[in-house]
């Protein structure tokens, strides 16, 4: 259970940073939401993404070290990718729930963790 | 495409992209398809001998694999115990035999001694179409046990006199023996040919050799697989296991290894121009990045293409580039050999990455009881923290100065260091004090370099997560391939119905080619792994019949392909390569191998791996069957009554689906209307 807690966090992380520079992008939020967010909403919504693909490559490197754990975080990122974007393509409206769960997912981890 | 007129750098990079990815597409094909299941070769080699799979590697009962090494070995030098890891439950033993014979002399000489270490990754590694099959001892000459890249000698009826002269040459410098083979080899020129500088690629790609250890007694090798816990000898049958697909991958078969190496290279070049003009031509890099937009013909074609591509390009440049980087030596050798002079040895010294080593005192000839080996194992795991013990190496073997080096496994460590970064502990045999040896050398920055490439390429690093996550690149990249070659007919299919010509010659070549380089590669492996547990166990050279069973299957798809109706010729392969896939788990069970149940049960994963992979695909396989058997190309009435309802529809699973549907007016206005709305 532990051995994949640092995976999980990855996970959860990139999860939240893709979907969220997802629907910073119009096409996206409008298959998502219905509505085209404001252009501040959408800056905020990638910037937030990118964050949380960088805080990401943290549990990746304390993980795997340094250069497998960049390797591991490319990895994940196009599985991640892939995911999301078969879920945009047949379900969108699954990925209103699924940033609150993977927060909360999250944030369990982490208080695991410690 | 016509050259006389003038046009923007994105037509002609598409014109580039387009032809250098189908002039040897299907080749491309097959090396990712082979070469992503070679990511998984050790598993591989693990289910193709079912009489394996009953090892417990819960516990390693170090008494009792000492046992058999005292009982079958008494006189070797050294022991080499392979402890169990994540890819391959055993326990392997192996050492050298003293021998007088002089031929071997010169092999024992060529036998880079002690430091041919067997690491889990290499376990099962041996020349291509000849796994081992312990049980009874069988003998091969050393190197070929060590490195599966090396020799491709028995199986292809060509054996040892290259064999031993490659193992010969990169052996100790300037010995009578090496002189001798040599001009029995031909010609000194030999050092300035292709083969020699294959064979310093293969150098630079696996362990290094050479150390100034003390050789031992003329040697073979042996090797034996035990059950970890038992320590029961495990037999095995005879088999190609998944160093054929491996050996396929980069140097195909039944040709010269030169050759195949340069088709490959060539290949994996046409790959790599193919993929940095794909870049150039894609428009929307970043604002496509995740979409798909399915059932819409040549559209949907193209987004699957560009997400297969787009989402782990990294990967796809990461693993064509360091495949050209390991055949650079071969492809060119020019600057290698104005800078060393043709001095092939010196070059290996300085590109090699000098391993830590030690200096064993010769045997005491005193008979001593040695310490037990399960704590130093501990002590060292402990010492390392996040990584595991992979070897166990006895030298002077119940001798008073006994030594035991407790290796760790390559999983883990840092790309950057290499291969040969892995650790050594090295412990007094009798009495466990703890001995030090000099560190490995650091990598210098074109090591560095050159490490991470080829061990990423070659994955030794990689634990379980981080293989799955190569293998599924893999399986991107292979749909990358498959999607561009078939998009290359949904491309032109209108122009032949217009021309009213059913078939032109290179259009017909090319769909006979997609359905055979696709589907039919598919059978052709399925019908491998059945032709592993159909074909008796105790057939002399049945490793040759699994290889033929592949060759001899594809060849007929390929016939299947030119003679049936293209659709046809698809939903038949594709059924075939589903069933044949899907009841691998099955076959599994009613021949002797551990059924999917209990090896779940008994936490068998290299096992289970193989079978819901297997499962999985199969499925995936029979549904793309069924979506192309189900396929109609549309008409734009059909669209205007489908509606919303035909953009529901899904083909995202498994192999493409060789849809000939051509984006019609209508539809691509709808998919610009919402482009442009949104």
């Amino acid at each position: 259970m532990m051995e994949i807690l640092p995976d999980f966090l990855i996970l959860m992380l990139m999860f939240i940073g893709l979907g969220a520079i997802c629907v910073g992008m119009n096409r996206h939020a409008r298959q998502v939401f219905g509505i085209l967010p404001s252009l501040g909403m959408r800056c905020l919504r990638i910037a937030l993404g990118f964050v949380a693909l960088m805080v990401s490559l943290v549990p990746a490197i304390d993980d795997y070290g340094t250069s497998i754990g960049v390797a591991v975080w490319i990895g994940y990122l196009a599985v991640i990718a892939t995911m999301i974007g078969l879920v945009l393509t047949y379900y969108p409206r699954i990925l209103r729930p699924a940033f609150p769960m993977a927060l909360a997912g999250l944030l369990i981890a982490v208080l695991v963790s410690w | 495409m016509n050259f006389d007129r003038p046009r923007g750098l994105r037509q002609s990079m598409s014109w580039l992209h387009t032809y250098s990815g189908l002039t040897l597409g299907w080749l491309v094909f097959a090396i990712f398809v082979t070469g992503t299941l070679s990511f998984f070769r050790n598993e591989i080699t693990f289910w193709m001998q079912p009489e394996r799979h009953k090892a417990n590697s819960d516990i390693v009962t170090f008494e009792r694999a000492l046992g058999v090494l005292e009982s079958e070995a008494p006189n070797a030098r050294q022991w080499t115990m392979t402890l169990p890891g994540p890819r391959n439950p055993t326990l392997g033993i192996s050492w050298q035999n003293p021998q007088q014979n002089a031929q071997q002399n010169i092999r024992q000489t060529a036998i880079p001694n002690n430091n041919e270490r067997r690491v889990p990754s290499d376990t099962d590694t041996v020349g291509r179409g000849n796994e081992s099959n312990a049980g009874n001892a069988e003998r091969r000459s050393p190197r070929r046990q060590g490195e599966g890249v090396e020799m491709s000698a028995s199986a292809e009826g060509r054996p040892t006199r290259q064999g031993v002269a490659d193992a010969e040459r990169r052996g100790s410098r300037g010995n009578a023996e090496r002189r001798t083979m040599q001009t029995d080899e031909g010609d000194e020129e030999e050092l300035l040919s292709p083969r020699q500088s294959q064979n310093t690629l293969e150098q630079a790609q696996s362990r290094p050799q050479e150390q100034p250890q003390q050789q031992h007694g003329g040697a073979r090798g042996v090797r034996l697989t035990l059950d970890p816990a038992t320590g029961e000898k495990l037999g095995g049958r005879e088999t190609a296991g998944g160093n054929f697909l491996y050996r396929f991958h980069f140097e195909l078969y039944g040709m010269d290894r030169i050759w195949g190496r340069w088709i490959i290279g060539i290949a994996t070049m046409l790959m790599f121009i193919a993929i940095v003009s794909g870049v150039i031509v894609h428009r929307n890099i970043f604002k496509d990045f995740f979409t798909f937009r399915p059932a819409k013909g040549k559209r949907s074609w193209l987004d699957a293409h560009n997400g297969c591509s787009v989402l782990s390009l990294p990967f796809h440049i990461m693993i064509t580039f360091s495949g050209l980087l390991l055949f650079g030596n071969m492809m060119i050798p020019t600057a290698m050999q104005s800078a060393f002079k043709g001095d092939m040895d010196a070059y290996r010294q300085n590109v090699r990455n000098r391993m830590a080593n030690f200096e064993y005192k010769p045997p005491a000839g005193e008979r001593a009881t040695m310490i037990e080996i399960a704590p130093l194992v501990a002590a060292a795991e402990r010492t390392w923290k996040n990584r595991k013990a992979g070897s166990v190496i006895i030298t002077n073997p119940n001798d008073k100065h006994a030594v035991i080096e407790v290796r760790q496994s390559s999983i883990g460590g840092s790309l950057v260091a290499g291969r040969s970064a892995a650790q050594s502990l090295y412990f007094d045999g009798v009495s466990g004090q703890s001995l030090t040896g000099a560190d490995a050398a650091k990598p210098t920055t074109v090591q560095a370099i050159s490490n991470v490439l080829i061990l990423l390429h070659r994955g030794f690093f990689a634990s379980p997560i981080p293989r799955w996550l190569l293998f599924l690149g893999g399986v991107g990249g292979s749909l990358m391939v498959a999607t561009g070659l078939i998009m290359w007919r949904v491309a032109r299919q209108k122009d032949q119905e217009k021309q009213q010509r059913s078939s032109g010659a290179g259009f017909r070549v090319v769909e006979g080619l997609n359905v055979t380089g696709i589907a039919g590669l598919m059978v052709a492996i399925g019908a491998y792994f059945w032709a592993n547990r159909l074909i008796p166990a105790d057939v002399v050279g049945r490793n040759d019949w699994e290889i033929r069973a592949f060759f001899i299957v594809w060849a007929i798809t390929l016939i299947h392909a030119f003679t049936r109706q293209h659709k046809m010729a698809w939903v038949e392969q594709l059924a075939v390569a589903g069933i044949l896939i899907g009841l691998l788990p099955l076959l599994n069970a009613l021949t002797g191998g551990l059924a999917l149940s209990a090896s779940i049960g008994k936490g068998q994963w290299v096992v289970a791996g193989f079978d819901i992979t297997a499962l999985l695909m199969g499925v995936g396989l029979l549904y793309t069957t069924y979506r192309v058997y189900k396929y109609a190309p549309k008409t734009i009435a059909s669209i205007l009554t489908a509606g919303k309802a035909s953009e529901k529809k899904t083909h995202e699973q498994g192999m493409p689906l060789p849809d000939t549907f051509t984006s019609d007016p209508r539809s691509s206005s709808f998919a610009q209307r919402s482009e442009e709305s949104a």
